[in-house]
């Protein structure tokens, strides 16, 4: 009987942990956090302000070092940033000198050519590479129907059109997984539900990992199909936080079910008025 | 009855653009008249006419200064201009390119930073124009390398720690996203770094330009047999008041003519800009 070997997890984080100095020594932001992420999932991250959500997501991001524990991805430690994790942050998403077209042709010009060379070589660039990258980016532009404003500047764009075009930037790279930090934090209200569905809508349609950081409850109930809850023992604020819910929900399932309402209520208990241990 | 409330000025009320034309010339009108009421007033009450020329006789000096010198076939008004411009493109160019590479080594490398910051700091506490002796000494007194060398020494360091914060302050958000979109390090100092600090560059060489002048004139009235500091220190022991007024009228105006050549150069080169208001 031959064994099959398991294909490395998209996410492995065992026993991490970190901490910041602060006067007077350190404060623990979380120890000993075990996760793991298989395969093409959506996971909510939800946790009070100050829990350490988006600390876990730098860590994924690889933009900070954890203090303890080990942190993979596809069997590889997490080092740096790369191109493997996308993200998309909540302020400052896209670069403010280029264009919402030559924005999302970034990566296409990281990847496939080699710095200066389209200033060195124009003629044959544009010829070669230039009008496929332009290409692909405007299809990925009419995907988030943003296609009539790919020769504007982000400054020109409201808010909500700036985050899809963040999204679109970020997919076009095909990471293995797409983080998101509180992403539609500055949005109004109906922007916000719709670039909620045209996320999940991305997820569905590209193999991608999404990994979703937000402090709203609701918010994480409806894109994700797997929830994450962060939240400090109010006996032992010391400690750092823990995983105190994980598990698989409902994706897109209606707020005012009752599946949700009850699964709302059970959250509110554990994760952000937890009772504190005996 | 409502009494109607007068409209008050407050703070940052805008201006229609030819309201705002038509009060800058009546400043440099009013500045012309008043100077033309003290040359009279000073012929009037029997001053010495050398020191009060009169906007006719600038006219006049300004027709002498930009006339054929008979012995030398070159008009030295003009020959001057050309001197000192070209050694001040000189200095800023060099100048430029040092805090450059400098300042952006220094803003993106922490280990750099920490080495460099405060020698250039230090460095930049000296008062260039004390630094015209050490340049006397090193580059010797005849020639332009003194001269370019101390407007060199004058602008690098305070333009180079400029750079290197304007550097460290681009949004980390940008750079992180960078990277997570597959850029080296290489690639993030050329396509993400230099973008967005070229604004604020520009600002900076700009406002570079003014004590660059400074050396400039400072070390050509020292020992120069040409520029136009030379030419007022000619007009100074000749006791030519009115060729005086003149070369700094020109400036003047050289300096305004070059301010606005770094205004078109920063709409042309970073039109997204935010740093650019309504001047």
């Amino acid at each position: 009987m031959t064994e099959v070997a398991a294909a490395p997890a998209v996410l492995e984080a065992r026993q991490l942990g970190q901490r910041y100095r602060v006067r007077g020594g350190h404060q623990v932001i979380f120890e000993d956090l075990d996760l793991t992420i298989a395969g093409h999932q959506f996971l909510s991250l939800v946790g009070a302000s100050g829990c350490g959500k988006s600390t876990l997501l730098r860590l994924v991001l690889g933009s900070e070092q954890p203090w303890k524990g080990t942190l993979r991805s596809n069997g590889e430690p997490i080092t740096h940033p790369d191109r493997t994790r996308g993200i998309v942050f909540q302020k400052y998403s896209l670069f403010p000198y280029r264009t919402v077209l030559e924005n999302v042709m970034f990566g296409l010009e990281l990847a496939q050519t080699y710095l200066l060379q389209k200033w060195l070589t124009w003629p044959w660039y544009r010829t070669r590479y230039h009008r496929r990258f332009e290409d692909e980016a405007m299809a990925h532009l009419r995907q988030v129907k943003l296609h009539e404003h790919a020769d504007k500047y982000p400054h020109q764009l409201s808010g909500g059109m700036q985050q899809r075009v963040a999204i679109a930037q970020a997919l076009i790279m095909k990471p293995r997984i797409l983080l998101m930090d509180e992403p539609f934090g500055a949005l109004d209200a109906d922007t916000r539900e719709a670039l909620q569905r045209s996320i999940v809508r991305a997820f569905h349609d590209q193999q991608t990992t999404v990994f979703f950081v937000t402090h709203d409850l609701e918010e994480a109930l409806h894109v994700g199909n797997r929830l994450l809850v962060l939240a400090k023992d109010p006996a032992r604020p010391a400690a750092g936080s823990r995983i105190v819910i994980d598990q698989a929900i409902t994706q897109s399932a209606p707020i005012d079910g009752k599946e949700t309402q009850e699964l709302l209520a059970h959250i509110r208990r554990a994760g952000f008025a937890p009772e504190p241990e005996a | 009855m409502t009494r109607e409330r007068r409209f008050r000025s407050i703070i940052g009320s805008p201006l229609a653009p030819t309201t705002r034309l038509v009060l800058g010339v009546i400043g440099v009108v009013v500045v012309l008249g008043a100077y033309e009421y003290y040359v009279h007033h000073h012929e009037q009450s029997g001053g010495n006419p050398r020191f009060s020329p009169g906007l006719g006789q600038l006219w006049t000096a300004f027709q002498e200064l930009t006339d054929v010198n008979v012995r030398t076939q070159t008009v030295p008004f003009w020959a001057d201009t050309t001197a000192s411009l070209s050694i001040l493109a000189k200095g800023l160019g060099l100048g430029i390119l040092i805090s450059s590479v400098l300042g952006i080594l220094m803003g993106v490398l922490s280990t750099m930073h920490a080495m460099c910051a405060p020698v250039v700091t230090a460095i930049a506490k000296i008062p260039p124009t004390a630094m015209i002796a050490l340049f006397m000494v090193v580059f010797g007194v005849t020639g332009d390398a003194f001269k370019v060398a101390l407007i060199v020494f004058g602008i690098s360091p305070t333009l180079a720690i400029g750079i290197g914060l304007v550097a460290r302050a681009v949004p980390k958000n940008t750079i992180v996203k960078a990277y997570s979109l597959g850029a080296s390090t290489p690639d993030v100092i050329v396509k993400v770094i230099i973008p967005q600090i070229i604004p604020q560059v520009i600002e900076m060489i700009r406002l570079a330009v003014g004590p660059a002048w400074i050396y400039l004139i400072a070390a050509e009235y020292i020992n120069s047999s040409e520029g136009i500091g030379h030419g007022i220190v000619l007009s100074q022991r000749m006791v030519r008041l009115d060729h005086i007024l003149v070369y700094l009228i020109w400036l003047a105006i050289l300096g305004t003519a070059i301010d606005a050549g770094f205004h078109l150069l920063s709409r042309l080169v970073a039109p997204w800009s935010s740093t650019r208001k309504d001047d």
